[in-house]
């Protein structure tokens, strides 16, 4: 039922828009080396959203960041590839790019845009949103300024910004949160990318504007045939908006699939904890939440073995401990990183 | 101590907070003078009781009120206007508001707080033992040996090892410390315990280990909780009635099974319908619309209802016309002028 | 699809390989707060070596009279603009223990200039705990003993060569630093009590006490300093006793002074007074006395020892600049600053170099001082990031 992959670098399928292949970024600090990102791979195809869920420190923001080449500089980037197909058809490695160079310069904002937590680290406060966004359409594109400025209301319109001919002329300190959030989306939209990298951009927001982002991102998608990554730590988003998801911890991805398969046939001990840690609506009122014993470890001390094992209720001594566990493969596609994924013993155990 | 005041309705046998027309405004001020151009209405006109014994839930968006609310009943500000009744441990009934500060020094052994931030709320030059035994020692309870003693029994109770005592809170995870915060209120055997947002900060494996913790020193101890917190999900797991906050109101108050099966506020509805769900069969099943517009700025709140603006059911009547929070026939208390007349969907219970 | 419903106590146990909880006594983790700002300053190397310098200075100063050869004011008309003596140990190409060669003083013939040339064919040996003149160790025990000198009735030991009338520069600039390093610590007390006391009340209260105390701050520190400073020694009496003159321009110099702390004070009762743990406090009943002084200050000292350590080169520079333009201390008195009028002519330099040697220790001080309130502004809060 379940073989390991083979680690190799042949060509992406024509389908594939992003391939990572375990990739590893480390940071050097005061009290030693974090592996902050230990072998993730995963990619995304043309116009699907990918889920990425995880809890603080597993590393999901880290690895984003390295698709863009937006690690501080003192970031090792220790192994893996990632690999890009840009619209014209060519694959690009990304991870052997200048990260000033002029090719990556060229893949920010025109390939693939990205849109933070925070408006305002994505929003320079002394320019106007209008601004802002022609000088992204005149930096990529060979347009005069007013057809840019006409690009910019064009794509306020299309973020269901307010008044997007008032709106264009204003700075990012008048707007509200959830207008800003729609601005950075225009701005990340500017030159019409293929992919989209959307790092925590509904967590800082309530929870009625959180909605109407997610809708909006969900049409835009569906308007422009653009792929996504949403990274998250909120599960029901993810539900919410993900065609396909990966879970992290500690840095790795332990288990991939289509959204159905992560949340009505979880396989990792881990997906299957979290998922019963959340109260949900309408249904568990009274009753007590299942927890996941002890803490996230700390980024210095990553258990040996699966990084999950002392955390685990379906461990077992001597391989769980020791072996560090390969993927899984089931034959839907579904991948997990646990010695016993799709076994009676755990099937049993979860039960 | 204070008595309440004449006109004051007395309190009911089995509350133990009573919060009755409280009102608090903040000044926004200007320019060198500091002159007054204005108020922000954080709590305007807000009236609720909490049982003995139950968890209260507060929910609300950022900007609603509903942290003021917990700084109001505790007193780390002073009321605008209304009053909040406390039935203290021996049955007498003050009113928290007029309290004089060696009164308040008091009543703070039988109410305290959680805090959201476990990083901000623990002094950290402080170890273990000064943290949990400070309010301890602020009261005088027994001798150093003593204190030691109760704050090793209290780490005992919320999982933390006695050994911790010598500690620094830098030692702890986010979670850890959420616990000594716990340890800490329970210190003095209150009451009462407002828990601000207290696991919002928290990893969600994390916050589950602390809501159960919550949930059984409640049943150990026969506390009573406020829980305020924007996690819908989280406020129907842990509490017994809810109220619904916006924009400095309450917009409706309940029994959570009732509220969420069948909420009467159009806001109420609004809010359980954005919450997106663990469950992606579901969510495509629900067509969801999502509420338009934004919470008002809290300087210049509507006429009328506050919540018209972006309400799907609001007439003419909600543009002009402040509703009441009243008392409809279920029992429930809800502020809309149309309570009677819409059907709103809540969420299928299981 | 797995089941949530199935929530019994059973989820309590632990996994079966989770560590036995074991008892990490991290040495950090009950490590006192000064513990963990003296580990972090160590990091800061040149911090480091400009406190043991600082040290070694304030000891080197604090016992002036027994490690300098010399008195202060003892004039010597033999030994005028005396260059500086080099200590060697090498004579006739064999290791030989620490000693000068003399100096012989002779006149250009045309010039009518004194010359000084060392005499290689004799050696002083450099001697320890030598007898001289008499003082008293601080101020307590009357003694003779010196640290060093050398044992001649007609030569001198000059480390830094003498000024017009002969006096041991070295020596003379060990008295300044008695002198110039207390008026910065005096001037940094007196500013610190101001800054304090001011800035608290600002920072606590807030409020129209608040703005008219930071309006005052603002017209302080708009005052162009050496105009303020040149008006108000002006006021000082020539005739006043010296030592009472240097107690007025310290406490001038903390008037200006004093706005900076007072800043940085205000600052941290401002972030402490939001701070969650403040509230907690009050929230557990504790009186407005403790909170300050068990909670507010505690957070605030080492920003503090900061602030002030920062300050005090700004007071030892402006002792300097007053003392040189001839208007904060006067001879009799000896500081930097004074020492440093001795070299206002180009003549005088151009003869005598080394009376700059005030000047140098002047830049080395303000140094290490701005080096070691860097080290402890980046180690006072050691529980951020």
């Amino acid at each position: 039922m379940s073989e390991t992959i083979t680690k190799s670098l042949s060509p992406m399928p024509q389908e594939r828009l992003l391939q990572l292949d375990n990739v590893g970024v480390h940071f050097p600090t005061r009290d030693g080396l974090v592996k902050a990102v230990n072998g993730v791979s995963y990619h995304v195809n043309k116009g699907e959203v990918l889920g990425i869920v995880g809890e603080s420190g597993s590393g999901k923001s880290v690895t984003a960041r390295s698709i863009m080449r937006l690690q501080p500089k003192y970031a090792i980037n220790a192994s893996g590839t990632i690999r890009y197909r840009c619209k014209s058809g060519e694959e690009l490695l990304i991870n052997e790019q200048d990260r000033l160079g002029r090719t990556m310069r060229n893949l920010r904002g025109n390939e693939i845009g990205m849109i933070f937590q925070e408006p305002m680290t994505a929003l320079s406060p002394v320019h106007t949103i209008g601004t802002q966004i022609m000088r992204t359409v005149m930096l990529h594109r060979n347009v005069s300024k007013a057809e840019a400025r006409a690009r910019a209301i064009e794509l306020l319109t299309k973020v269901q910004m307010p008044r997007p001919n008032d709106i264009v002329d204003r700075f990012p300190h008048h707007l509200s949160g959830g207008m800003r959030q729609r601005a950075m989306i225009a701005l990340a939209l500017a030159c019409d990318p293929a992919l989209l990298i959307a790092d925590e951009p509904t967590t800082a927001l309530d929870v009625t504007t959180e909605a109407q982002i997610l809708e909006l991102l969900k049409r835009l998608q569906d308007e422009m045939n653009m792929a996504i990554v949403f990274i998250t730590h909120n599960f029901g988003v993810v539900a919410d908006i993900a065609d396909r998801v990966a879970v992290m911890y500690l840095g790795r991805v332990v288990e991939t699939g289509t959204v159905d398969e992560i949340f009505y046939e979880p396989k990792h001990p881990y997906t299957q904890a979290l998922l019963q840690s959340i109260p949900r609506l309408g249904r568990s009122h009274g009753r007590r939440l299942r927890t996941i014993a002890g803490m996230v470890p700390d980024p210095f001390n990553v258990p040996t073995g699966c990084s999950f094992h002392p955390r685990c209720m379906h461990a077992v001594g001597g391989i769980c401990d020791v072996q560090t566990p390969e993927d899984v493969v089931f034959a839907s596609g579904q991948r997990a990183r646990c010695h016993f994924a799709g076994q009676d013993r755990q099937a049993e155990a979860a039960q | 101590m204070t008595t309440i005041s004449k006109t004051s309705v007395p309190m009911h046998e089995d509350h133990i907070i009573s919060v009755r027309s409280a009102r608090k405004y903040f000044p926004v001020q200007e320019g060198w003078m500091r002159r007054v151009k204005g108020y922000v209405k954080a709590v305007d006109d807000i009236t609720f009781d909490i049982r003995k014994g139950e968890t209260f839930g507060l929910v609300g968006e950022s900007g609603s009120g509903k942290s003021s609310i917990a700084r109001l009943i505790l007193r780390a500000y002073d009321l605008t206007g209304g009053e909040i009744l406390f039935r203290r441990a021996d049955g007498s009934v003050i009113d928290v508001s007029t309290l004089s500060d060696r009164d308040l020094r008091d009543i703070r052994r039988e109410m305290q707080m959680i805090f959201q931030d476990p990083y901000s709320s623990l002094n950290p030059r402080m170890t273990l033992l000064d943290l949990v035994g400070e309010p301890l020692v602020i009261h005088g309870v027994g001798s150093q040996g003593e204190i030691r003693d109760r704050v090793a029994e209290l780490l005992r109770l919320v999982g933390l090892r006695p050994e911790y005592l010598t500690r620094y809170p830098h030692a702890f995870s986010g979670g850890q410390r959420q616990r000594i915060g716990i340890a800490r209120a329970l210190a003095l055997n209150p009451s009462f315990i407002a828990a601000d947002e207290a696991v919002s900060a928290l990893d969600v494996s994390v916050a589950a280990q602390n809501i159960n913790l919550m949930q059984d020193l409640q049943e150990k101890f026969g506390l009573t909780y406020l829980f305020i917190t924007h996690d819908l999900g989280m406020v129907e797991h842990i509490s017994d009635r809810i109220g619904v906050m916006y924009l400095g109101r309450l917009m409706e108050v309940g029994p959570t099974d009732e509220m969420f099966a069948k909420p009467l506020h159009p806001y109420t509805e609004a809010l359980l319908a954005a919450v997106p769900q663990p469950d992606p069969r579901g969510n495509r099943a629900r067509k969801r619309v999502p509420l338009k517009g934004e919470i008002a700025d809290a300087m210049n709140i509507p006429t009328g209802c506050p919540f018209h603006p972006r309400c799907a059911y609001a007439d003419a009547k909600c543009r002009g016309e402040v509703p009441e929070l009243r008392v409809v026939k279920s029992g429930r208390q809800v502020r809309c002028h149309h309570a009677e007349t819409l059907d709103l969907i809540g969420v299928a219970a299981e | 699809m797995t089941d949530i419903h199935t929530l019994s106590p059973e989820t309590l146990l632990s996994p079966p390989l989770a560590p036995k909880e074991e008892f990490n006594a991290d040495a950090s983790y009950t490590a006192k707060p000064r513990t963990l700002i003296w580990w972090r300053f160590r990091k800061h190397k040149l911090a480091v070596v400009s406190l043991a310098f600082m040290v070694i200075l304030g000891l080197l100063a604090l016992f002036a009279d027994f490690m300098s050869p010399y008195g202060p004011n003892t004039i010597n008309r033999l030994n005028t603009f005396a260059p500086p003596n080099v200590v060697r140990v090498i004579h006739d190409g064999a290791l030989h223990r620490p000693f000068v060669y003399p100096l012989k003083r002779t006149r250009d013939p045309e010039t009518a200039r004194v010359l000084y040339q060392e005499d290689r064919t004799k050696v002083l040996p450099v001697e320890f705990f030598v007898r001289g003149e008499t003082y008293a160790l601080l101020g307590l025990v009357e003694t003779n003993l010196h640290f060093f000198g050398v044992n001649d009735r007609r030569q001198q030991i000059n480390l830094l060569g003498t000024d017009s009338l002969g006096r041991d520069l070295f020596t003379r600039l060990l008295y300044g630093a008695r002198v110039t390093l207390s008026a910065g610590l005096i001037g940094v007390a007196f500013s610190f009590v101001l800054g304090l006391a001011l800035g608290a009340i600002s920072g606590y209260y807030g409020g129209w006490l608040d703005a008219m105390i930071q309006r005052l701050m603002e017209f302080i520190r708009s005052i162009p300093t050496i105009p303020l400073w040149m008006g108000l020694a002006a006021a000082l009496p020539i005739a006043w006793d010296p030592l009472f003159v240097y107690v007025l321009i310290t406490i001038i110099l903390s008037l200006i002074g004093w706005t900076h702390l007072a800043r940085v004070v205000r600052g941290r009762f401002l972030s402490l007074k939001s701070e969650d743990y403040v509230l907690a406090a009050r929230l557990a009943g504790a009186s407005e006395y403790r909170i300050v002084t068990r909670h507010m200050l505690p957070a605030m000292t080492s920003y503090i020892i900061a602030a002030l350590t920062l300050a005090i080169p700004e007071m030892i520079l402006g002792e300097t600049a007053l003392s040189f333009l001839g208007l904060g201390l006067r001879p009799p008195v000896v500081s930097w600053g004074v020492l440093l009028q001795d070299a206002q002519n180009l003549r005088t330099i151009s003869l005598a170099p080394w009376l700059l040697a005030p000047g140098i220790a002047v830049v080395l001080v303000v140094l290490a001082f701005n080096f070691i309130g860097d080290g402890l502004r980046d180690a006072a809060d050691p529980y951020g990031q």
